[in-house]
């Protein structure tokens, strides 16, 4: 929240592009040269893995701060006591924005995510998801089960359950994907609701579109769902699911709605 | 497996699992809309028909099918 005293549009489109010329050159330099230097180093998987997610969490901590810095947006994180218990569970938020799985990542640097097919397949990406053991979505019924199967080792998974970038002036939706992850595995969620006001990187807007106020994101840890507190559905696994995923629906888009200003 | 059997399997599986009522199942039902059923009950279909056929349905394929008859052209052509 702190940032130097240049607020005005012009700067924060400079800022912006240069936010992303210093992500790309970054991602250029990690991806070449750090993560897979670490194939080298650290040949024990579980210890890479570990390195290699703390890494990217202060990488990506470190470039919100600088955006933040620069006056490209403004952010507040609410419910940060929900943050302590990191283990085995399932951290689910909506996607509003293009850079909110940055700021997602850097506050659970050990949480695996799911990783686009496309991007495991990109030359400078590849040792970065490699290297921290990502999950990629390249079939679906492998999907589903790797999902379940890491929760199970007890680390814990973030999923976006939109699927995409949410659709700007639109109520928020969720596939049922991540509620059957959370109940297959038997974990807590953890559910995160987003908002970015004036709305910046979203879906359908080119990434150098600057609103004419700098934008504020508030990031809202929500209480934890116990496993234990799941619906039933009267014991039909299918109903189960449908009723899990309407309430961490109405979990966060109560939180959407109660958020506006 | 024959078409005629992995017809009357995957109606078993429709019925049996997913709640579906039998007169609604036809060759050309479509999956989503007429049986209702949802994108992870396709996936629990196409791992138990793996396990049954022991073949897989490439995923870019299984997005494209809308009806049984899909589903068996997908396993017979792969």
């Amino acid at each position: 929240m702190r940032h130097l005293k240049f607020p005005d549009h012009a700067w924060r489109l400079f800022a912006t592009v240069f936010g992303f010329a210093v992500f790309g050159v970054g991602g250029v330099i990690m991806g070449l040269l750090v993560f897979p230097s670490m194939f080298l180093f650290l040949r024990d998987r579980q210890r890479r893995q570990f390195v290699a997610r703390r890494l990217i969490g202060r990488a990506f901590g470190g470039f919100w701060a600088m955006i933040n810095v620069l006056g490209v947006l403004d952010y507040r994180i609410e419910g940060r006591e929900h943050l302590g218990a990191q283990r085995d569970q399932l951290i689910v938020a909506n996607h509003p924005t293009l850079i909110d799985v940055v700021i997602l990542i850097s506050l659970f640097p050990r949480a695996n995510c799911v990783i686009k097919d496309a991007v495991t397949k990109n030359l400078f990406m590849r040792s970065v998801v490699r290297a921290a053991d990502y999950i990629t979505n390249s079939e679906p019924e492998e999907l589903l089960e790797s999902c379940v199967a890491y929760l199970r080792t007890g680390g814990s998974l973030m999923l976006f359950p939109e699927g995409t970038r949410s659709r700007p002036g639109q109520m928020i939706d969720f596939r049922p994907g991540a509620a059957t992850v959370a109940a297959r595995a038997g974990v807590d969620v953890l559910p995160v609701a987003i908002e970015c006001k004036p709305l910046f990187l979203s879906k359908e807007m080119p990434w150098f579109f600057v609103p004419d106020e700098r934008p504020v994101f508030t990031i809202k840890i929500l209480p934890p769902l116990p496993a234990s507190e799941f619906p039933e559905g009267d014991g039909d696994e299918r109903h189960a699911r449908h009723e899990l995923n309407e309430v961490l629906l109405q979990r966060i888009t109560r939180e959407l709605i109660g958020m506006e200003f | 497996m024959d078409k005629e059997n992995l017809y009357l399997k995957i109606r078993g599986i429709l019925v049996d699992q997913f709640d579906v009522e039998e007169a609604l199942v036809s060759m050309d039902a479509n999956l989503y809309e007429e049986l209702e059923i949802d994108s992870i009950d396709a996936v629990d279909l196409l791992v138990q028909l793996k396990e049954v056929t022991g073949q897989k349905i490439a995923p870019e394929t299984f997005k494209e099918v809308r009806t049984i008859r899909d589903v068996l052209n997908a396993l017979i052509v792969s």
